[in-house]
């Protein structure tokens, strides 16, 4: 059965499956852009969780150490490139969890990977980032969400503060 | 490509897409009537990843988040199936 919201676009990934939410809480259900959200509550929860985890968040195929894909590579050099704090970020390999893999292109609704958040916030894929990067808007936005390296800590890591 | 001609710009459609990418090119050019598209199968004619750039007087006033989200829904179910997608949109 299909079905067929006016000017929706709506992306059923199995037609079969029937629409009821089996959630308590209905609000978390709601028509958002009306996009209907296919999302189970416990992947959504896991992918909060995520993001509740560090300010600067990238879903990527890989690890930063070793990228499985030339765009999660760009991404993370860009972030790099920018001085994101290390303390402040975290990534996620979308290759070691299916669930999240699909779960996060529902949550953000975008159908790519890599997909950057910052505080929560989803700022874009590769080419975005590499756009963003390009007219600085990227190091701007960094800076005000607080998350680049201090220029203090930069200048000589190894320095030991006095203990008081 | 587009014509260089004033007023309203014809887009037509280069001869050497091949059916994929003609697809792809004729869906977007319906929904956002860009003065500028060009869709190119990157994947090596796998039909898995496409680099498309697109400007078109729809992306006014969209951040490049709601530009693109603007084109995947327009693509629909099919970058689902792309390992990728590259896009570079701008306002005509």
């Amino acid at each position: 059965m299909r079905f067929l919201l006016p000017k929706s676009r709506i992306l059923f990934q199995t037609a079969t499956r029937p629409f009821v939410p089996a959630f308590t809480n209905a609000s978390k259900f709601s028509y958002k852009q009306q996009q209907l959200r296919l999302l189970s509550e416990s992947t959504r929860q896991a992918i909060e969780r995520v993001l509740s985890a560090k300010p600067v968040v990238l879903f990527m195929k890989g690890t930063p150490e070793s990228p499985q894909c030339g765009f999660s590579r760009a991404s993370i050099q860009i972030l790099g490139l920018q001085g994101v704090d290390p303390k402040k970020f975290v990534a996620f390999n979308v290759l070691e969890n299916n669930e999240i893999r699909e779960g996060i292109k529902e949550y953000s609704n975008w159908p790519t990977i890599p997909q950057l958040y910052v505080n929560k916030e989803f700022i874009g894929g590769c080419d975005i980032l590499v756009s963003m990067y390009q007219s600085k808007e990227l190091g701007d936005l960094l800076e005000k969400e607080k998350v680049l390296v201090p220029p203090e800590e930069s200048a000589d890591a190894n320095a030991e503060k006095p203990s008081s | 490509y587009s014509s260089g001609g004033s007023g309203e710009a014809q887009l037509t459609m280069p001869d050497h897409l091949d059916d994929q990418e003609k697809g792809i090119f004729r869906k977007l050019a319906g929904e956002l009537r860009p003065s500028r598209l060009e869709v190119k199968d990157v994947s090596g004619g796998c039909g898995s990843m496409y680099a498309i750039e697109i400007a078109s007087e729809k992306f006014v006033g969209l951040s490049l988040v709601g530009q693109h989200r603007l084109v995947h829904d327009i693509l629909g179910k099919e970058v689902k199936s792309w390992h990728g997608v590259q896009l570079r949109t701008s306002v005509a």
